[in-house]
């Protein structure tokens, strides 16, 4: 049985220590909200962090979007995703532990209208990159899930896809793959595949 | 001036020196009108004359990136001198974006610059430059790096800005098509005077990154860069949108 912190507002795995969005603002706040839950440094064997999953529901245009709109799609999911990934070198076992990023792959794909969000999932994305080159010395892996935003805000879609659930279960099938970090799965249910 | 460019008002931020100049060179020399913008206007002037000395249109202003109305008067003011805007080049990077702290040391103030610089940057040249390029079924064109696409093991905040610029490009893509607006992405290595700096601070570093290379060398910032990069300003990359160009002589294949 692994242990499991998410540091975001998702469902992903059941028995998960959850951080909510608000606590990751800044890394003092995610301390004290992690103290208040008894998290451990080097407790959790997998860290997972969702990225601008609150943000990606309602599509926003740029021509005319507004100073503060911007910051809260594009900038705030990106410095929540620098707090997760600082918490997540803390509180993550080292070595053999791992960390997973689940993030909308509109970045990837390109989706009108989210272009602010997409910056900050591509910027998150690229952050995990960085750790996981850095972090392999210490024998911690880092990979990204993406999947599609619908499997997020739960849209109408013609595509059959995995739930947040199923995403939860790679993400621990990816955390006993040890040879692999700093990569990036598609798991949409098969409508992007890897270039 | 004739040339291929000949219809092309550029504005390019960040562009008194290295890449930014590069590219104002050989914009203006493929006949675009060029305004080249930083955040001194000595440094912008002294490129600007420098393209007039060629024989070519030049113009120079300020340009703050982190400044909306900044941005906004430098797209004005190109407007009211050239009479049009075609294209902006968002080029513009933070003097912090070079200074190597790993994740876990990233403190606000080096955080907040460099995102203030290249993403929200970015969206102050989208908004300011939105209306003329739809009427002039303009380009956008945003400056990303290797260490985006990669990830970078000394620079992660300059490589998430880069990458977040490369989402961008994608998504505003698709969202200004129907518009008419090309929107795309470069990202070159080249010896800037910033490299220049580098090697002679780490010598050891100039033959490993050349080695990458399949070209075996940096580019040159005007004829390697600049030119490939008025190659997405003209008409002959009318199809192109959502796309990064990658001009790194071979050191990183998409």
């Amino acid at each position: 049985m692994k242990t499991v912190l998410v540091l975001g507002s998702a469902t992903l795995l059941p028995d998960a220590v959850v951080i909510e969005d608000a606590a990751l603002v800044s890394k003092a706040a995610a301390d004290a909200a992690l103290a208040a839950k008894g998290a451990k440094t080097g407790s959790f064997d997998l860290v997972l962090i969702p990225v601008a999953f609150s943000e990606i529901a309602t599509p926003a245009p740029i021509a005319g979007m507004i100073e503060a709109r911007w910051k809260a799609l594009a900038e705030d999911p990106l410095v929540r995703a620098r707090t997760a990934l600082q918490c997540a070198s803390e509180l993550v076992r080292a070595p053999g532990g791992a960390v997973v990023l689940v993030v909308p792959e509109i970045g990837m794909t390109g989706v009108a209208q989210l272009a602010a969000q997409s910056m900050a999932t591509e910027g998150a994305r690229s952050m995990a990159k960085s750790a996981a080159k850095v972090w392999l010395a210490r024998g911690i892996t880092v990979n990204t899930i993406a999947v599609a935003a619908s499997q997020i805000t739960g849209a109408q879609d013609t595509r059959a896809r995995p739930a947040l659930e199923e995403i939860g279960k790679l993400a621990l099938t990816l955390a006993d793959a040890r040879v692999a970090t700093g990569n990036t799965i598609h798991a949409d249910g098969g409508e992007v595949t890897s270039i | 001036m004739a040339g291929p460019l000949a219809d092309v008002s550029v504005l390019i931020t960040g562009a008194s020196q290295g890449v930014g100049r590069g590219m104002a060179l050989a914009a203006a020399a493929a006949g675009a009108a060029v305004t080249v913008t930083a955040r001194r206007i000595e440094a912008a002037e002294k490129v600007a004359a420098e393209v007039r000395a060629r024989g070519h249109k030049g113009f120079a202003v300020t340009c703050d990136v982190t400044n909306r109305a900044s941005v906004e008067k430098a797209v004005a003011d190109t407007v009211q001198h050239f009479g049009k805007l075609t294209a902006l080049i968002h080029n513009a990077v933070s003097a912090k974006s070079s200074i190597p702290v790993p994740i876990e040391k990233i403190e606000d103030d080096y955080w907040d610059e460099q995102i203030a610089v290249a993403l929200r940057g970015t969206y102050y040249c989208a908004q300011a430059a939105l209306a003329q390029l739809q009427a002039n079924k303009g380009t956008l064109i945003l400056l990303t790096s290797g260490g985006g696409i990669e990830g970078s093991i000394t620079l992660p905040t300059y490589g998430a800005t880069k990458a977040g610029q490369r989402g961008f490009v994608k998504s505003l893509a698709r969202e200004w098509g129907p518009l008419g607006i090309r929107v795309n992405a470069v990202s070159p290595v080249a010896m800037t005077p910033a490299m220049e700096n580098f090697f002679k601070l780490q010598p050891v570093q100039e033959a490993r990154i050349n080695g990458r290379a399949a070209l075996g060398r940096l580019g040159d910032c005007e004829t390697d860069i600049g030119r490939a990069t008025a190659f997405l300003l003209g008409p002959d990359s009318a199809y192109v949108t959502g796309q990064t160009l990658v001009l790194t002589g071979g050191s990183f294949m998409l």
